[in-house]
């Protein structure tokens, strides 16, 4: 190793050991400033839907805001407290297993606020496989349609089916991109021996090609709830990675 | 190597902040502007309303997108007033809006019923022949876009007993919608408090405006109420943005 060699390795250690401290010095500048106050308190209840056999506790509330993440359980009565929280916006996350996690956003805090805040929880249709669906019809192919009902055969013999259609004039239709969302209402019909999902009040003008998705999703959470922090309609029980392929129709 | 040796201990006195402004966190605000055309229709695109939220010291500003969603980004806690903006639209402005940093602050998240901006187009047109006979007004307009038959639309209608008269010292102010029946442009008209004594000479002026305050946006199944007027503390009145120019000044004798 010659002298220059060695100047090398010295000027590239030094470069790094100068690079380190001074990351030292800039990060610490990102540090928040403390709370103003710490006793602020978010309270509220949560109900689970349609479960008027299952104990309300331990359903998770997350809270999470400036300075920390702050968790909290309901008691048995779906009751919850989260307190010694400082002041800023905060995030609430409700989730329990086996149920659709939702989200509530902006709650602000400052001084001694107490806010309350309830949700409501719907139970995921966890493991229930959307069936194959095969065709959709009309009126032009099934006359006792009305023109604003559409039905889709499918692959499967009983039992109800809990899909949420989602359609769009767009071919990029999905959960998070849609112009109109539905239950699938599941029909057997006379003469039939598959069931079918039927569609109906569909807004669509005459004569435009309709986009849409199929998803598991649990039938109860009929609106969704408005996200306001996306501003998408949004189904807390929807599996989003069960869903039918690309389909599409012709308003009639 | 020097310089970087050099440099270090500003890059240290940087931290230091003079503007200790408590509590001084900063973060997001999130909100949602749809636009309507002068009639009150609701558009497709909401998209380049450009929000501006005017603090102590430093004004934030983005463009909504086409769903009308916007978000203005690290933004200190604070007091501030928002500006709503676009060109061929009036300025719709909202006071007092509290940001305390953190996550990010959900615009109007706190109010009962309203959850969007609403931000109309100006009205352009000319307001002719202004007429009250009984109970009716009816008038004659000369559009830069010919309306809909079936479409209606306001007058905010400024009275007074001084022949010398703005409609910020209007004595009595009377909003009437206004139909097309037969080609011509008509509206049922009420007095709700008397304005004037019988035989006295009323003087009046009227602006197109529009306030639909409440939507259905297309393929939804929920009502939208917004927000789309403000109180403007300097003039103590009402400002509706999108208030279109006066009409001349007309007159008519109180009725006995």
């Amino acid at each position: 190793m010659n002298l220059n060699s060695i100047l090398l390795l010295f000027r590239n250690r030094a470069i790094l050991l100068t690079g380190i401290v001074l990351w030292t010095l800039t990060s610490s500048c990102e540090e928040l400033p403390e709370p103003l106050f710490t006793n602020s308190v978010i309270h509220g209840n949560i109900d689970l839907y349609d479960s008027y056999d299952e104990a309300l506790e331990n359903i998770s509330i997350t809270a999470q805001g400036p300075y920390e993440k702050k968790k909290g359980l309901t008691d048995s009565n779906g009751d919850y407290q989260i307190t010694g929280l400082g002041n800023g916006t905060y995030e609430l996350e409700f989730s329990k297993e086996g149920y659709g996690t939702k989200y509530q956003y902006g709650i602000q805090l400052f001084g001694n606020d107490t806010v309350r805040v309830r949700d409501e929880l719907y139970k995921r249709m966890t493991g229930l496989k959307l069936p194959t669906l095969y065709e959709i019809h009309t009126q032009d192919t099934y006359s006792w349609l009305s023109e604003k009902k559409i039905v889709i055969t499918t692959s499967r013999s009983q039992g109800e089916i809990p899909a949420r259609v989602f359609m769009s004039e767009d071919d990029g239709v999905s959960y998070n991109n849609f112009q109109w969302t539905s239950n699938a209402r599941t029909l057997k019909r006379n003469g039939f021996d598959k069931l079918m999902l039927i569609v109906d009040n569909l807004p669509f003008d005459s004569g435009k090609k309709v986009y849409l998705r199929v998803y598991i999703c649990n039938p109860d959470e009929h609106w969704g709830y408005f996200n306001k922090y996306t501003g998408m309609l949004t189904f807390s029980t929807l599996e989003k990675d069960e869903h039918s392929s690309l389909m599409s129709f012709t308003m009639p | 190597m020097l310089f970087l040796f050099l440099l270090s201990p500003f890059i240290f006195l940087g931290c230091h902040k003079e503007d200790d402004y408590l509590p001084g966190l900063s973060g997001n605000m999130v909100g949602y502007i749809y636009t309507f055309d002068e009639f009150g229709n609701l558009l497709v695109d909401h998209s380049h309303v450009k929000v501006t939220a005017i603090g102590m010291d430093q004004t934030y500003s983005r463009h909504s997108d086409v769903t009308g969603r916007f978000e203005l980004e690290e933004v200190p806690t604070g007091t501030f007033e928002l500006h709503f903006e676009k060109e061929g639209f009036g300025v719709l402005k909202q006071f007092g809006v509290q940001h305390l940093g953190g996550k990010p602050t959900i615009l109007l998240n706190n109010r009962s019923e309203e959850e969007a901006y609403f931000l109309y187009e100006m009205p352009a047109s000319i307001i002719d022949h202004l007429k009250i006979v009984n109970d009716s007004m009816s008038c004659e307009f000369s559009f830069a876009i010919i309306p809909n038959p079936s479409t209606s639309f306001l007058l905010k209608v400024f009275f007074s007993s001084s022949d010398h008269f703005t409609r910020h010292n209007a004595e009595y102010i009377e909003d009437v919608r206004i139909w097309q029946r037969d080609g011509n442009y008509w509206g049922k008209f009420y007095f709700n408090e008397t304005p004037s004594s019988p035989g006295e000479t009323v003087y009046y002026k009227a602006c197109r405006f529009t306030i639909p305050g409440v939507i259905r946006p297309p393929y939804q199944n929920w009502n939208v109420y917004g927000v789309d007027t403000y109180f403007d503390y300097e003039l103590n009145e009402t400002i509706y943005p999108n208030l279109g120019d006066e009409s001349e000044q007309y007159s008519f004798t109180f009725p006995e």
